[in-house]
């Protein structure tokens, strides 16, 4: 409990990298919304980094930065001050051309909703950041990943023909499809049935085991948690704690601790 | 990206339609007067031509400027004469025109002619005219007259009555021997046209002694050759003309004319353009609007701003082609309209080719391509201003962006557009081109002005504009 009140410590704990590679970190990151009076200080000197070949999950209070992070991280937002990284590449640096490559190459996103485009087909949506690049799919790898979501059946249907299921699946096998380095996810289940939620957060797990993916995951549900390697605690736009081998027990009892 | 602009295109097509169709009222309406002023030339072209086949010089007065007169001064008719005299000639026809002339109804009432004026003529051979009979005989004798098909038929003169003439000394009574047809509808555009033997034209127009023109045929001699003896022998103020010359005079003059009323549909079609134009932009701004989600989850996976622009730009291409194709036909039909709607109203219309000429095509692409992606450069360049977070954040605005500077460009750009409006709007002088460019450019800087300011009002003027499309199904 110790670590709890001396938030530093744990963050300094969570960039030693365990066993790999760090695929994405983050020094001293902070990220304020706004000015003066209605500043908003999101994230707050934020030190932490997410282990490749593994599935990270982020959990916290509404409001404690989650979002934040994940976008600072992926670059999707600017950051206010502090460096981040993905693999070696300092992402603060890059112009807004290099970043849309870093998004298109290196990155898969799944967001809690809205991730697919209405008038495109499931197939499609899943090509699209190779479209945008224009680049052709690996037959093997297209079929290998389509076919581990369930997805042959559903291809040339629409978003709107689809269950959210299938939905968050076709996000799913469109994050994986160009081999990024790493994919966030934010609250990838928020929308799900407790089902289909488990399905799609099994699918996760698999990228991870199979295919050794980096994902990095926002969940406000325990059981979500549990399919993570590590779970990290944000509060207040702070690391407030990290939970290797979670289960859903454990994630619950973290949380209650932590909102004492 | 090019895929996703066609499927965003047909998966809301609706909107799509009701889009294009803004757009191609417009471009309908700037095909139609070009259509129409093309065809109707063409058919007086052709009627002029056929009529002087057989002439090969004219004799007239000259005039003293180049310059558009459809009002001869008349020439004295003892030079029927001297050009019969001139070796070679073969055939002359001495003509002559009144407005003076007005036959009486059979009820006593005089032929209204509040269309178009009542023209009358010497009655000249079919082969020089185009005039032939269609039901009775050419006048012959003093007292005989022929009226056109068109009148006859409205105001019920009958071949064989006898009706009274208003002439320049009163009224007098003529038999009605036969019926004329102009051209091959007898298409006047209203006019009344009555003819008469030579002599009598004269008397009733009180100008005995006088002609307009003589046309003369001289088909052994070449025309240089004959211009060159008539002139010879013509006083000073008397010419002799080759007769294409005269026809070329004819068909400009009738182009002018046409011209005059081809601009006016033209202004319409400008007006038309303009409000299109401000319907365009503000439908683009409300698609955009309510496509930011989308955007940003484009840029989020990997889309540039430079594609997310393209795409807007893409989209608007398409509309404009579409438009511009469908315009074309749709001023073709809009041009028969105006023909059938000037014909019930009374001016009658010969009907006529479909001329697409080049021009007609390429100002409609211009119009309907050009339009439509001027206005989607602005959304576009929004459009790209997406930040990819907005695909998770909602609530983003697009923010109005350097507003005063906006507002002062708008002010000083709509200060000379309206100035310029103003001009070709009421300007009582001057050329119609002149006129013209001004509408036009005034039209293009009150629009760029309007679009600057539109920004930002877009959230009231969108949501005005855009309420009959929110309805819309997607
Ligand atoms: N665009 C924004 N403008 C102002 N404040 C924001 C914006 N986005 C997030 N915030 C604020 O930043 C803090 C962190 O938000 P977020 O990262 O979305 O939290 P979480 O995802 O953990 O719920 C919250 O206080 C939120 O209100
Ligand atoms: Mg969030």
């Amino acid at each position: 409990m110790d670590q709890l009140t001396k938030p530093q410590v744990d963050d300094a704990e969570s960039l030693r990298p365990s066993d790999g590679t760090m695929a994405a970190t983050a020094t001293g990151l902070t990220k304020t919304y706004g000015k003066g009076d209605t500043q908003v200080v999101a994230l707050d000197h934020v030190d932490i980094g997410f282990e490749a070949a593994r599935l990270t999950a982020i959990m916290g209070p509404s409001g404690s930065g989650k979002s934040t992070l994940m976008h600072c991280m992926a670059g999707l937002d600017a950051v206010t001050e502090g460096d981040v990284r993905v693999g070696d590449t300092r992402i603060s640096e890059l112009s807004d051309k290099e970043l849309t490559l870093l998004r298109r190459q290196r990155l898969g996103f799944i967001f809690q909703a809205f991730n697919l485009v209405p008038t495109l087909t499931a197939e499609e949506n899943i090509l699209l950041p190779l479209l945008l690049g224009g680049r052709e799919p690996d037959p093997e790898w297209k079929t290998q990943v389509i076919n581990s979501l369930k997805l042959d059946d559903r291809l040339h249907h629409r978003p709107d023909e689809l269950s959210g299921g299938q939905q968050q699946r076709v996000a799913v096998a469109r994050a994986l499809v160009t081999r990024p380095d790493i994919i966030f996810a934010d609250e990838p289940t928020g929308n799900l049935d407790s089902k289909s939620g488990h399905e799609v957060l099994g699918f996760l797990r698999r990228a991870v085991d199979d295919w050794h993916q980096t994902v990095v995951m926002v969940t406000h549900d325990p059981s979500a948690a549990s399919y993570a390697d590590l779970v990290i605690f944000l509060r207040d736009g702070h690391v407030v704690g990290r939970l290797e081998e979670p289960t859903s027990d454990l994630v619950y009892d973290r949380i209650k601790s932590l909102e004492a | 990206m090019l895929r996703l602009s066609l499927r965003n295109l047909a998966g809301n097509r609706l909107r799509f339609i009701l889009t294009t169709f803004a757009i191609l009222v417009g471009v309908s309406f700037v095909v139609a007067s070009f259509v129409l002023t093309d065809g109707l030339i063409r058919t007086f072209d052709e009627l002029v031509e056929d009529a002087n086949a057989d002439v090969d010089v004219e004799v007239r007065a000259r005039s003293e400027f180049d310059e558009i007169d459809f009002t001869l001064r008349p020439i004295d008719e003892a030079l029927i004469d001297v050009v019969a005299e001139v070796e070679g000639v073969e055939e002359i026809w001495p003509t002559a025109s009144s407005t003076k002339i007005l036959p009486v109804k059979a009820n006593g009432e005089p032929i209204k002619t509040s269309l178009a004026p009542a023209f009358s003529g010497n009655w000249v051979d079919s082969s020089i005219s185009p005039l032939t009979i269609v039901e009775g005989e050419a006048p012959d004798e003093p007292s005989e007259f022929v009226i056109d098909e068109t009148t006859a038929d409205r105001e019920g003169f009958v071949v064989g009555e006898v009706y009274d003439v208003i002439g320049s000394d009163g009224s007098e009574p003529f038999t009605l021997v036969g019926i004329s047809r102009f051209g091959e509808e007898n298409a006047l555009g209203g006019a009344v046209l009555s003819s008469f033997t030579l002599d009598e034209l004269q008397r009733l127009d009180g100008s005995e002694g006088l002609i307009t023109v003589i046309d003369v045929a001289a088909p052994d001699v070449e025309r240089d050759v004959l211009v060159d003896r008539l002139t010879a022998v013509l006083p000073d103020d008397v010419e002799a003309v080759d007769i294409s010359v005269v026809v070329e005079e004819a068909q400009s003059d009738i182009s002018d004319i046409i011209g005059i009323f081809g601009n006016i549909l033209l202004a319409f079609a400008l007006v038309a353009v303009f409000v299109s134009t401000f319907i365009i932009s503000n439908t683009f701004n409300i698609l955009l609007g309510q496509r930011v989600r989308q955007l940003a989850l484009l840029r989020a996976l990997g889309a540039s701003a430079a594609q997310v622009r393209f795409s807007a730009i893409f989209e608007a291409l398409v509309v404009g082609v579409v438009a511009s194709v469908v315009g074309l036909g749709g001023g073709v039909a809009l041009a028969l309209g105006l023909r059938g709607l000037m014909n019930t109203l009374g001016f009658d219309m010969p009907s006529m080719d479909i001329i697409l000429a080049p021009r007609t095509i390429v100002v409609a692409a211009v119009v309907g391509i050009g339009v439509t992606l001027f206005a989607s450069l602005s959304p576009a360049r929004r459009a790209a201003t997406v930040p990819p977070v907005a695909a998770m954040r909602a609530g983003f605005r697009f923010g109005s962006g350097e507003g005063t500077r906006r507002t002062i460009i708008a002010i000083i750009l709509s200060v000379p557009g309206v100035a310029a409006m103003g001009y070709g709007l009421f300007a009582s002088s001057d050329s119609t081109a002149l006129k013209l460019a001004g509408l036009g450019a005034g039209a293009v800087l009150i629009f760029v002005a309007v679009s600057m300011f539109a920004p930002l009002f877009s959230s009231p003027s969108a949501s005005f504009l855009g309420a009959p499309l929110e309805h819309v199904p997607g």
